[in-house]
């Protein structure tokens, strides 16, 4: 096995600690249920014909292309028991409309039982498109093609009227991804670290059975498989200190490791078995990622826009 | 072989002492950051008072002529919000903050229901921009007490809450708004 390889295992862990962290900060916000993103026209109550939504998919996708900027329509059957803005500000939170740091997302949020839309502004672009003005293109351009029954040429309205009052708005400044943390550079520095406890733990089995160190030996190997495993299920550990799973993966992954070594042949064993318990326990941090659609850059928005009612 | 005992010490002693070094510094580390995170959650909440307070005159110049017998209701919303600009301390903000809010969301009300005034483009503009100000403000108060949320937890679970204990970090208090306050739009607020 090539240094290399060694190198890709320590990185495999490092990435499963990366997935247990985000989870973490993840706060179980509320009971609110949002499905994910199929694009950026997103129909949930069938209120448009098939036709406008494929053409203002293109057009808002091109308008991204060109602007970064991103714009979505969602419809949705019911308030989920909030109020609009609740739903907005929650809505827009979760997907993450607008680049991150740009925060120059626009969620046109339309509940048609209710007869009531709001215009949600991220962060970004409160300074183009002031609350004054999304109740003006709510109020004037949007509902009242709602109230004489043309829901078509209410939502193109307003999405070409966003389009129009955005596309001035330059953030390509602020898109450059300068997003090293502190936390990573911790997590790489404990990857180092486990790296030379793990080295050294292989470095002493070899000794102990007199051969040199990276011999193609069945057992030394199995015991540099099993010292990973558990320099594996730290690195979930530590990334995500107070995560339960986490402690699962510290637990199952130290237990295989000592009865990996606990059975005596260690020549015979495959070391890999006892990495299991780690891997599997950080799954849980995977999963999410929506379909077809690429998804949104993680924007946020702060309550800004507005609501107007039919 | 008698390497392996020594092995499993080695294995042991490693892993004890990554665990408690580790935990400790990131622990250490998340205390911080969601301590610092509460200050700038706070300043969050502060930029959305001042913007409030800056457009409250627009709107009582804007309206004041239309509502003559609501002198009362206008010069209360004017000491309030001489009150929020004299207030020091954040309690003193908050509790200035919540009066401004009450005595607002009665005029905005009142604005609301007043159908010759809202055809006024001035005073519909103004009230959109108020709206828009007190849903940032129940916003960011909102995340203001999800992020104490967060630290609150990691101050008080089990093991992180001995780590918080060594270095002293205490619970921190949740903002509480002023009756009726929560709500984000100023025609549903409950006017008393």
């Amino acid at each position: 096995m090539s240094i290399v390889a060694y190198l890709k295992r320590i990185a495999i862990g490092a990435v499963l600690g990366l997935a247990l962290v985000s989870p973490s900060f993840a706060l179980a916000q509320s009971e609110l249920v949002f499905p994910q993103p199929v694009g950026y026209v997103n129909d949930f109550a069938n209120f448009l014909r098939s036709e406008t939504e494929g053409m203002l998919n293109a057009k808002l996708e091109a308008f991204q292309m060109e602007t970064g900027h991103e714009i979505s329509v969602v419809i949705t059957d019911s308030l989920q028991g909030t109020t609009i803005e609740d739903l907005a500000v929650r809505w827009f939170e979760r997907w993450g409309i607008g680049k991150e740091r740009a925060d120059n997302g626009i969620l046109m949020l339309i509940v048609p039982s209710e007869r009531v839309m709001r215009i949600e502004v991220g962060y970004g672009l409160e300074g183009a498109v002031p609350d004054s003005i999304t109740q003006q293109v709510g109020d004037m351009l949007v509902t009242p093609k709602f109230r004489v029954d043309d829901p078509d040429a209410g939502v193109i309205a307003g999405v070409d009227a966003l389009i129009k009052l955005t596309q001035g708005e330059d953030v390509s400044a602020l898109l450059n991804p300068n997003a090293n943390s502190e936390s990573q550079m911790g997590l790489v520095f404990f990857v180092i670290m486990i790296f030379v406890f793990a080295w050294i733990v292989y470095d002493r089995i070899a000794m102990a059975q007199k051969i040199q160190p990276f011999m193609r030996n069945q057992g030394t190997r199995g015991v540099f498989v099993g010292a990973l495993s558990v320099a594996g299920g730290f690195v979930a550990g530590l990334a995500g200190f107070l995560h339960p799973l986490a402690w699962a993966g510290i637990f199952a992954a130290t237990v295989g490791a000592l009865i990996f070594y606990l059975t005596k042949d260690a020549g015979k064993h495959r070391g890999g078995g006892s990495s299991g318990g780690g891997w599997y326990s950080s799954g849980g941090g995977f999963g999410g990622g929506g379909g077809g659609f690429g998804g949104f850059g993680g924007g946020s928005s702060g309550g800004g826009g507005s609501t107007s009612r039919w | 072989m008698a390497g392996q005992k020594s092995m499993i010490k080695w294995v042991i002693i490693g892993a004890v002492v990554l665990i408690l070094v580790g935990g400790t510094w990131s622990t250490y580390n998340k205390l911080v950051t969601s301590n610092e995170s509460i200050d700038g959650q706070w300043a969050q909440v502060q930029a959305q008072y001042q913007r409030r307070v800056d457009l409250i005159p627009g709107l009582v110049n804007a309206t004041r002529g239309f509502f003559k017998q609501e002198q009362a209701l206008y010069e209360k919303i004017t000491q309030a919000r001489a009150a929020y600009g004299s207030a020091k301390t954040p309690a003193e903000q908050v509790s200035t903050a919540n009066v401004l809010e009450s005595n607002l969301s009665r005029l905005l009300l009142i604005v609301e229901s007043n159908p010759e005034i809202k055809s006024n483009q001035v005073v519909t503009n103004l009230m959109a921009e108020l709206a828009g100000t007190e849903n940032r403000i129940s916003v960011e108060r909102m995340r203001f007490n999800d992020s104490v949320r967060v630290y609150n937890v990691i101050v008080k679970r089990f093991p992180s809450n001995i780590i918080a204990n060594i270095f002293s970090f205490d619970a921190r208090e949740f903002f509480q708004a002023a009756e009726g306050a929560d709500k984000a739009v100023p025609v549903n607020l409950d006017v008393n």
